[in-house]
């Protein structure tokens, strides 16, 4: 038993000394982002950490591009049948994954398969699928029933859930199991001997990548691994992070904390900006389902009663560079931004909140708001809003907590004296809240709607209408009512837009701006 | 001996089911659901439910703990619930870090500690005396991590002698492991030979007024000969005891240290699994932790014999 442990110890040392990584010409981009990578199968969960590591690692048929659009990725090029039911789709020559096969249509297939499993827009590929069949090694073809513009934006999705090509034995792993092997044809690969869960994450280049000949833009275009390796160090402390970049220890800080800026701003080796992504918002999320909320007025009330200059002080305090006051529920600087609607949280005002929950006839019951308080943005935000619902006449139980308990409880849909809740604070990066498509929150799908459950039959047709329409300009007018829609039955408040601050050391260059960010293009000088 | 062996390691199955009931029921009453933590944002109540049934969360507590000896009774702590990595070699590659951390201070403790709690026993109420009992005072009253970052500011950032974070394990070089380990050994040595120093000091005082020490005296015996041939050895058994715990709470992990020197050992494993209930890793940590402070304090239980002969009797007996 005693060799047993030994030889086990031995050999996690032999792992921790081989994370290390050798010395040398190799050039090692070292970052801190945050969250924790423990299993890698994208389709498992919505984290975005976990897929912004898989798109590193495994490449997909189509790309949004730094305008938001889809752009061929793996495929070189694709048609269209004249009666919009039949897509053939060619793959670029010399893909291959990091067993060394080459990229084949059967594996496409298999990947494709699986992702209509689990991803809402896969699922409604699939219903109006006739048939997906290999034309030749690298081509294949898809069948629909009936025209669907949305196929390809459905290949180049991003948020819950890319599809992610690999290998057609991986890709038959049924879509209920999880997948333990992590073979892509991205332009990096994962190291599994030295990916720790809690301590780091490393992927390497990919040699045999071969990238697009366009520049690259967003998550489209050109990828090329300008470093050898990447390595995701885990820190559960945002100074020590601070500490290691400014030591020249790692490279970039993802998340840097408002108040550590002006030790970062002194020193001259350190670049500070805004992270190149859309950017984020946080949200209140409100139980349609239990009183009182379950009233309009009520949470029309509560739409007068926050500050989105107040929530975002209480995170940036007086740096108003850092974020932005934003009335479009599909984000601001996204395709479909709008203020429609959105008078009543733009302009906090007490009175009007008073009068409306008078009109409601809210007699005082308390509002259960769940307060994670290990989270720092939820806990300020949260502290503000909880006195700013106070002010404007409803009683409040703030009830405070940890965020996998808020996780657990927002679940509960039971009235929040039996464990149930009223409203909460949540966040979304913005790549989820600008399509609505993706916005979880403007489904109106009632029980299968995101938490909070808004159920509304007008909503439901017009998210429906927007799946079907076929051309920009009739996809703009949709979400325009959509967000009108939303707004008048308060399926969510946005409570202002900002982008993560980043850090990172002056050797470091090549982000390319764009929905989420990625590490290919990003070099490393001496 | 062989006797008394035995029978302190039988009585370690009660406190080690004990220790399993306690922290089964802990987590699994307590508010959270690994499930929800680890479906995400967008999860619908579907997937939970899918995630919640493959990790059988949704049968009775009683089965779920059933399935739970079943492992352990095959010498299997288990899987994570999001990594899906066996337990045990979870915490075998947290375990150098806290080990060699643990090893480190505790050596470093004992060498600065005892000759000071020594020199300050012998100067009783003069300068240096009190000049080491503030610094124990100190030591003992300022947060590790201030210390800690006040170290890192100096000895990484400023003078870049050392590293600022991250652990860098033996099989990579003694030196480089030592070096990696400096500043967090010393930020706890601060506080941990506080404690042993003031220990050491005061039970050397009870010594020194013992009757066998004033027969000394009265022999004619040099003082430092008094102190080291008659009072320290019997200084031994309460130092050890402070030791030997102080050396299984540092192998329980210290989240703090950890934390701010960045190493990836056993405390952040645990933190993190609580955070994110990770139900199998947290059982499995505490079940491991609980038997390693049974076998510390039965190897201080078998060490008292050394220092007190009455012990050592009893324990043949």
């Amino acid at each position: 038993m005693l060799r047993i442990v030994i030889a086990a110890w031995l050999a996690g040392s032999l792992c921790l000394a081989a994370s290390i990584g050798p010395a040398g010409a190799e050039t090692v981009l070292k970052i801190k982002n945050t969250g924790d990578i423990k299993q890698l199968d994208a389709l498992f969960t919505s984290a975005y950490p976990v897929r912004d590591m898989a798109y590193l690692i495994y490449d997909t048929l189509f790309s949004l591009d730094g305008n938001y659009r889809a752009q061929p990725q793996m495929v070189e090029s694709h048609t269209l049948s004249e009666d919009g039911k039949t897509y053939v789709f060619k793959l670029r020559q010399g893909l291959s994954f990091h067993d060394g096969k080459p990229v084949t249509a059967a594996d496409c297939i298999a990947s494709i398969e699986r992702w209509m499993k689990k991803d809402s827009l896969g699922a409604e590929i699939d219903k109006r699928l006739d048939a997906i069949r290999a034309i030749d090694a690298t081509a294949f073809e898809v069948r629909l029933k009936e025209p669907f513009a949305r196929l390809i934006d459905g290949f180049a999705r991003m948020t819950a859930y890319p599809l992610f090509v690999m290998p057609e034995r991986l890709a038959r792993t049924p879509a209920t199991t999880e997948l333990k092997e992590f073979v892509g044809s991205g332009p990096f690969k994962l190291l599994p001997d030295e990916w720790v869960p809690g301590v780091k994450f490393v992927v390497a280049k990919h040699g045999g990548y071969k990238p697009r000949g366009e520049a690259p833009s967003g998550l489209a275009g050109g990828k090329t691994a300008g470093v050898d390796r990447i390595e995701r160090i885990q820190f559960s402390d945002d100074l020590s992070a601070v500490n290691a970049l400014l030591a020249g220890e790692i490279d970039y800080v993802a998340e840097v904390p408002a108040e550590m800026l002006p030790v970062l701003e002194k020193d001259k080796s350190i670049q500070v900006a805004k992270a190149p992504i859309l950017g984020k918002n946080f949200q209140v999320v409100i139980n349609h389902t239990q009183p009182p909320m379950d009233n309009v007025k009520v949470r029309q009330a509560l739409q007068y009663a926050i500050s989105q200059s107040d929530s975002m002080q209480a995170v940036f305090g007086g740096r108003k560079d850092l974020y932005q006051l934003c009335p479009a529920l599909f984000m601001c600087g996204s395709p479909y931004e709008t203020d429609v609607g959105s008078e009543r949280f733009m302009k906090q005002d007490f009175e009007k909140a008073k009068a409306l929950l008078k009109e409601a006839g809210y007699d005082g019951t308390p509002i259960v708001y769940l307060h994670p308080m290990d989270a720092k943005v939820q806990r300020d935000v949260g502290t503000v809003m909880v006195n700013a619902m106070r002010k404007a006449g409803f009683t409040v139980e703030d009830v405070q907590m940890d965020t996998a308990t808020m996780f657990t409880r927002r679940t509960n849909k039971n009235p929040p004296k039996q464990g149930g809740w009223n409203v909460f604070i949540t966040g979304f990066a913005g790549d989820a809240l600008m399509d609505p498509l993706t916005n979880p929150y403007v489904t109106g799908a009632c029980e299968k709607a995101f938490v909070g459950w808004p159920c509304d039959k007008p909503l439901q047709e017009l998210w429906q209408t927007f799946l079907l329409a076929s051309d920009d300009a009739a996809r703009k007018a949709i979400a325009v009512e959509m967000q009108a829609r939303s707004n008048e039955i308060v399926t969510y408040i946005p409570l202002g837009q900002f982008n993560d601050l980043s850090a990172w050391r002056k050797s470091v260059s090549g982000f390319v701006p764009g929905p989420t960010l990625t590490y290919w293009n990003v070099r490393k000088s001496d | 001996m062989a006797r008394f062996l035995f029978s302190r390691l039988l009585a370690t199955l009660p406190v080690m089911l004990t220790v399993l009931v306690v922290v089964f029921m802990l987590l699994h009453i307590g508010p959270g659901d690994p499930a929800a933590a680890m479906a995400g944002d967008n999860a619908s109540a579907e997937q939970i439910a899918q995630i919640r049934q493959r990790l059988h969360l949704d049968q009775p507590l009683v089965v779920q703990f059933l399935i739970y000896l079943r492992q352990l009774a095959q010498f299997d702590l288990g899987v994570s619930v999001y990594s899906g990595r066996p337990v045990a070699t979870m915490i075998l590659q947290r375990a150098e870090p806290t080990l060699m951390l643990a090893l480190t201070t505790t050596l470093l403790s004992v060498l600065v500690a005892v000759p000071a709690g020594v020199f300050a026993a012998r100067r009783l109420g003069l300068v240096t005396d009190y000049v080491v009992m503030a610094l124990c005072v100190a030591g003992f009253s300022i947060p590790v991590f201030v210390i800690g970052y006040a170290l890192m500011q100096v000895f990484a950032i400023e003078l870049g002698w050392l590293p600022v974070q991250g652990y860098r394990p033996l099989a990579s070089g003694l030196w480089n492991s030592l070096r990696s380990l400096t500043l967090p050994t010393v930020a706890l040595t601060l506080l941990f030979a506080a404690l042993v120093a003031r220990i050491t000091r005061a039970t050397l005082l009870n010594v020194l007024s013992e009757d066998y020490i004033r027969t000394a005296r009265a022999k004619g015996l040099p003082e430092r000969k008094v102190v080291a041939t008659h009072a320290l050895k019997n200084i031994g058994v309460p130092v050890v005891t402070v030791v030997g715990t102080s050396f299984a709470a540092l192998l329980g992990g210290v989240v703090v240290t950890e934390s701010v020197f960045n190493l990836p050992g056993i405390g952040r494993l645990t933190v993190d699994s609580i955070l994110s209930r990770d139900y199998p890793v947290v059982q499995g940590v505490m079940l491991v932790f609980a038997f390693v402070l049974v076998v510390v304090n039965l190897l201080v239980d078998l060490s008292y014999a050394l220092f007190d002969p009455r012990i050592r009797q009893d324990m043949r007996s």
